[in-house]
This record gives structure tokens, sequence and C-alpha cells, in this order.
């Protein structure tokens, strides 16, 4: 059965590393450390290495899944965790004020990968909000980017599974 | 405090000729004391230093053999050691020496010993403090 490499990007505190441990059938890898710094205001810990679960599928294709750290200052890890992912998926925190700049920065540094491969967008924090998913749709048809966009709460395994789910059959049928 | 971590950093890298760079970092990869003999982005080193200790603890949980003391790297043209100092603070240092390791470990050794001795005979209280 296949094994499929895809890769949890997005800025600090949107979802990364709660979505992976959301749908993990396995005890998940986790590199999170206390945070010394502004993240500190909004959550306890944060990611300096890399997240990694697994999750297999109803037609027993084998999800691998990775988590990054989302500071910059960690981008190293982002050329390493991209090698070989058959799909991105960015999360972007709706909340956030910055989040369609970030949506742009991530899709950006990642472009060269998705190319090769495939991509999905999963919008946290946004809760039953959904007239607001709009300006996501908008900014993916403004950049010619024709790939899926979810709602997504990333503590809510349901949620998570369906944009994986979606993104794995994009990579199987595709 | 910084002040006196970097005192510490500073002296062991002029003191040990091998040594080219050491920095000390939080565990979420910010600089709190550097110093070295070449030109190296000491921010980029710490944020690899926190990446490899937190994979050294992932990997000691892993295999349920406790702690990690120490992540090695042996490079072609050197060694880099990284240790933890306490569990949120850890030292990263250079060698230019590929025969050093032995003495990049004590001499590193060393220097955390110095600034845990520094952080235990700090004053905990505000009274202790204005005595
Ligand atoms: N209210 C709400 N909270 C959410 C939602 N999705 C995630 N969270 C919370 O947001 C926080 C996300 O934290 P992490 O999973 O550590 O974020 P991360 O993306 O891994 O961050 P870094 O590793 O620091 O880059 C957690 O506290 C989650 O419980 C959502 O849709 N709604
Ligand atoms: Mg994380």
């Amino acid at each position: 059965m296949a094994e499929i490499k895809i890769v949890i990007t997005g800025a600090v505190g949107a979802g990364k590393t709660t979505a992976i441990g959301s749908i993990s059938e396995i005890p998940v890898v986790s590199t999170d450390v206390a945070a010394s710094d502004a993240v500190s205001a909004f959550k306890a810990s944060t990611t300096v290495a890399m997240d990694y679960g697994e999750l297999t599928l109803d037609d027993g294709s084998k999800l691998r899944i990775y988590g990054t750290p989302g500071q910059e200052r960690f981008s190293f890890m982002w050329d390493i965790l991209a090698t070989g992912a058959l799909g991105f998926v960015i999360l972007v925190n709706h909340s956030s004020p910055t989040a369609l700049a970030d949506l742009d920065f991530y899709i950006k540094r990642f472009r060269k990968s998705i190319d090769e491969s495939t991509m999905a967008v999963g919008v946290t924090h946004i809760g039953d909000n959904l007239s607001s998913m709009a300006k996501y749709y908008d900014y993916m048809n403004s950049q010619h980017l024709p790939y899926p966009i979810f709602p997504v709460d990333a503590r809510k395994a349901a949620d998570v599974r369906l944009m994986v789910e979606a993104m794995a059959s994009m990579i199987i049928y595709e | 405090m910084t002040g006196i971590i970097r005192t510490y950093v500073n002296e062991f890298v002029k003191d040990n000729d091998f040594v080219v760079a050491s920095v000390v970092v939080s565990s979420d990869g910010h600089l709190v004391a550097g110093a070295q003999k070449k030109e190296y982005s000491l921010d980029r080193l710490s944020a690899l230093g926190s990446t490899f200790m937190a994979l050294g603890d992932s990997l000691a949980g892993e295999v349920a053999m406790g702690g990690c003391k120490d992540v090695i790297a042996e490079l072609d043209g050197g060694i880099v050691a990284f240790m933890h100092v306490t569990r949120n603070v850890a030292i990263a240092s250079v060698s230019d020496s590929s025969r050093s390791l032995g003495l990049l470990l004590s001499s590193t050794r060393g220097c955390i010993d110095s600034i845990l001795r520094e952080l235990k005979s700090l004053p905990k209280t505000k009274e202790e403090a204005t005595n």
C-alpha cells in the first residue's frame, strides 16, 4: 500500500502540532519546548524541530505526517522536512491580523515544492464564521492556485482528517 | 545575569585555542550569550542548537533512556557539541579540531559548571538581594 509523506506548515500558533496530535494513530514525536518570547503570551510551547505522526486511511495507505516549526529562525528545518513530501498543508490562523500575509508568505516559501506536488489550505480559529472564508478563496483565485481550502479546528480530529484525506486522494488519484 | 554568562562564555572561547565559537541559548533557540573567533551567525547557530537539543531529548524519550545530556556532531573540519546547562538552557561549542572531542566536552562541562555555580549563588529573594 502507498506510503505518503505530507508536511503541515504555517505560522506560529496556526495549530500544526495540535492538528497532528488530533489525528495521529501513534504517539506523536514532538519537539515542543517552553516559549521564552512573545509567543508565550498566547501559548506555552513552540515547536523547534518537527512533529511526526501517522494515519492509516481506509484504503490502507499510510500517511506520514510531518509538522514544521512556525518560527522563521527554524527555516532550515522547512527545507529538510519538505524533501520528498507529496503534499503540503498550509494552516492559517484566521484570528491573526496577518492571516493573509502569512498564507502568502508560506505559499511563496514552499512554492517550488508545491509545484512538484500538491497542497491544501486549512483555516483555523475561524469557528462558525464561514462567510469569512471568502477572502481566502479570493486570494487563492487571484494567485491562480487551484487548491482546496478547508475551515478546520485543529483540535477536532474529524476536521483535520477530512482535510488530509482530501489531500491524500489528490495525491493518489492525480 | 546575561552579563555574567557572557563573561564565562568569552573566557571559555578565549582560553581554549581549539574552541572557535560558543553560544548559550534558550530552549526555544534565542541567543543568551555568545563568543567566537570566526564570523558565524550566532543567531542561526542558536536556532540550530535548540533544534539539536530538542531532537536529542525526543530521541531519549523514544528509546526510554531518560534525558539527553549532549548531542555531538563530528564534522570533517571539527566538532560541535550541544549540551544542556539547565532544562531550558543549552550551550553549543564549536571546535575546529576533529581530534578534540574529549577536551571539547570537558572544557564545555567546565564552563557549564561555572555558569551553574553563579546561578546557584544568586539571591533567591528580594531580601537576600538587598542584604
Ligand atoms: N479556538 C481555537 N483554537 C484553536 C483552533 N485550532 C487550534 N487551536 C489552538 O491554537 C493553539 C495552536 O497551538 P500549536 O498547535 O502549538 O500551534 P503550532 O502551529 O504548532 O505553533 P508553532 O509550533 O509555535 O509554530 C492550541 O492552543 C490549539 O488548541 C481553532 O480552530 N479554534
Ligand atoms: Mg508546533
